[in-house]
């Protein structure tokens, strides 16, 4: 029965010129997204690589000079795009991919894509994931915004009842329908993204494998949620314009107002500090208290001083064997490692505050919980980006440390009069970033996951009351 | 069989069918005859499980309707007055899905048009869009969708009305086809005289009460409209049972 539903509604689908349109114009935008997001992280991809080795190069031939000087010229710590920024590039355009790794500093990313977008390109980011996030949706209320009301107006409800079809045999061959056509719509733009993430030259991310199933899954719930809304809210109405009506202004609060809506709110409640503003801050608490010259600064010094010539059971600085301005510069580097600590989990605290209060809004738009579950797959969200500046840090302070060591070794006496050559700087390592697994990359999108899963649930529930009752206000029609 | 014991049913203050207690065996027709609001459809959605008595039962092929809806459901056809159908799809496509509704999916093509043919719709015009077809088309496909099914027993709701005299004649010879075959017919309509040519037995309805039976090889279509008239107008019985 459900089957016999399900093919009947297909044939009508493929005589409906509105849905063979929309369909069509969907499956276009998805299409075009998915070969603008391969060509953009393509692009990506070679300006990187080319960025990645013009920074060796100018490092490696910077010729004599003090290492520590070397610490301030500094290197970049680049951020592959992967593979999966071709279906959903979440975060990558906003959030910068380049971190400058200089001393007594801690960077934020810079480079970011979308600072060279004039305003209308930052509206119009077409992707795969944008289109099946807010197009899926449209596509499927135009599907079945008819599916229970406009056979309830054509009499046809009370002939399948008399027919002996159940309300669980309707819903479920109606879902069945609409779900497979958009099924297959998301399953074509992940294939085809999936072509052209393993072109030649884009990283693979770890887990792609199963990360690739992850957003299959993910998009497949998605889309169910939004079959049972309209299922539900089809069966519910008098009539289909009434039912249209209704699912149009779902789409618009869903797809439109919460996703964007709910940041903003959450920008507001929880205000992150401003890039000036942090970055002032952070040079002031790093490098003041130690380097100033109040009461608690000077302390400061003399206490390194003072434990390094205990340490080496030297009384002036002149007898150490080891270059005390090195040392010096290693110590107030260590110190301001616990300012960046302390300032980067605030400010990481205030983004996860944002999260917190953006997903109550998850609540009225499961578009929001998508979007944080499908960046967080595909490597683009809050969290894969953290794990890259953490990883930056990290290489940043044993690179100073490196640097600092080579002054420390061998400036002896000469303090900041020492200088290496090239033959040093080309021994220095590079950043290689590794990008986490599947596990890491979702652990902060559980909650996501469960709306997602409410929301299903919710709709499923909403979907069976309304045929039901759709059936019962039939029988006593 | 359709059989109905002792069936009421009453919509608050309003009692819409009273004590309603018939027997139409396999080929059977009944005929009801009565003004609108007499109980004729409210008998009708009894039988299809759409209400809940408020007392009695209904049943059909021995199944009761209340209790198990769907085997009931499995023996009836139900046509009412507008057939419903999707009008995007042809005749052919449409009796291909009331045939897979019922389980029926062995049927090919030629069994469907065979169907659709023995109902008076042509082959031509089984190929054709619903969208295209007439009243009478519509309730063809209907027929046809019944004997796909292999329907024992027909639940027809005034299906007559608004059809040409030809189509009526047409629609009319078909149940009797079905009847001389073995189905049992509960018809509801204002058609005296086809109720004559068609029903075994005529029972006409007042206020949700059958107020008469008849049999019409017993009276003249004059006399039964008499009859009829007399209940219409308050007065009692004047025919023969």
């Amino acid at each position: 029965m459900i089957r016999a539903i399900a093919s009947k509604e297909f044939t009508q689908y493929w005589r409906d010129g509105r849905v063979v349109t929309v369909f069509g114009i969907v499956a276009l935008l998805g299409l075009a997204a998915t070969v603008t997001g391969w060509s953009a992280v393509s692009a990506m991809e070679r300006e990187r690589a080319a960025a990645v080795a013009m920074d060796r190069e100018i490092w490696d031939t910077q010729g004599l000079k003090n290492p520590h000087s070397a610490a301030h010229f500094s290197r970049y710590a680049f951020q592959p795009t992967f593979n999966l920024a071709v279906f959903d590039p979440g975060l990558t355009e906003y959030v910068g991919n380049a971190i400058w790794l200089e001393a007594h500093y801690r960077d934020p990313a810079t480079l970011r894509p979308i600072e060279d977008a004039v305003e209308i390109q930052r509206i119009a980011q077409l992707n795969p994931a944008w289109v099946i996030q807010v197009f899926a949706p449209l596509l499927i209320f135009v599907l079945l915004y008819g599916a229970v009301a406009a056979e309830r107006e054509s009499g046809t409800l009370r002939q399948l009842m008399a027919a002996g079809v159940r309300p669980v045999s309707l819903l479920l061959g109606k879902a069945v329908s609409a779900f497979s056509l958009t099924g297959l719509l998301v399953c074509g733009v992940l294939v085809g993204s999936a072509f052209l993430m393993s072109a030649e030259g884009i990283e693979a991310l770890p887990d792609t494998g199963l990360r690739t199933v992850g957003l299959v899954v993910l998009y497949l719930v998605y889309l169910a949620v939004f079959v049972f809304l309209a299922l539900g809210v089809s069966a519910l109405s008098s009539r289909s314009r009434t039912a249209l009506a209704g699912l149009l202004g779902i789409w618009i609060v869903a797809t439109v107002l919460g996703p964007r809506v709910g940041p903003e709110v959450a920008g507001a409640l929880a205000p992150a500090p401003s890039a000036p503003e942090f970055a002032a801050r952070l040079e002031r608490e790093s490098s003041d208290p130690f380097w100033g010259s109040s009461e608690e600064a000077v302390e400061r010094r003399q206490r390194v001083m003072d434990g390094l010539l205990a340490e080496y059971g030297v009384e002036t600085v002149a007898q150490l064997p080891i270059n005390y301005d090195g040392y010096l510069l290693q110590a107030s580097e260590e110190f301001g490692n616990e300012v960046f600590d302390a300032m980067y989990d605030e400010l990481w605290g205030s983004y996860e505050r944002q999260r917190a209060i953006a997903r109550v809004f998850a609540l009225i738009s499961p578009t929001l919980a998508a979007q944080n579950v499908s960046m967080a797959l595909a490597g683009t969200g809050i969290h894969a980006y953290r794990h890259f500046a953490d990883e930056a840090e990290q290489f940043r302070r044993e690179f100073v440390l490196l640097l600092n060591q080579e002054m420390i070794d061998h400036g002896g006496a000469e303090g900041y009069a020492y200088v290496s050559g090239n033959d040093f700087w080309e021994q220095n390592p590079d950043f290689e970033y590794a990008a986490p697994g599947i596990g890491a990359a979702v652990r902060g999108v559980w909650g996501d996951v469960m709306i997602l899963l409410l929301w299903l649930a919710l709709a499923i529930a909403v979907a069976a009351a309304g045929v039901r009752r759709g059936f019962l206000g039939e029988m006593a029609a | 069989m359709l059989e109905a014991k002792e069936l009421t049913k009453s919509f608050g203050e309003v009692r819409a069918l009273r004590s309603l207690t018939v027997r139409i065996g396999p080929g059977q027709a009944m005929c009801l005859l009565g003004a609108n609001g007499a109980g004729k459809t409210t008998a009708i959605n009894l039988f299809l499980a759409f209400i809940e008595p408020s007392s009695g039962s209904a049943w059909v092929n021995g199944h009761d309707v209340q209790r198990d809806p769907i085997g009931s459901k499995r023996h009836l056809a139900y046509i009412p007055e507008q057939v419903a159908l999707y009008p995007s799809l042809t005749g052919l496509e449409n009796l291909e899905f009331l045939a897979d509704l019922s389980g029926r999916r062995d049927y090919g093509t030629d069994d469907l048009l065979r169907f659709l043919e023995r109902a008076g719709l042509d082959s031509l015009a089984a190929f054709r869009r619903v969208s295209e077809y007439s009243k009478g088309m519509r309730q063809k496909v209907a027929i046809a969708a019944a004997l796909a099914r292999q329907a024992s027993a027909f639940l027809l709701d005034e299906p007559l009305s608004g059809l040409d005299p030809g189509a009526a004649n047409d629609f009319t010879n078909v149940l009797g086809d079905l009847r001389h075959d073995g189905a049992a017919i509960l018809l509801a309509t204002h058609d005296i005289f086809r109720a004559m040519e068609l029903g075994t037995t005529i029972g006409i309805m007042k206020s949700g009460e059958l107020v008469e039976q008849l049999d019409p090889g017993s009276v003249t279509g004059a006399e039964l409209e008499k009859i009829y008239l007399d209940h219409m107008r308050g007065g009692g019985a004047g025919g023969q049972a």
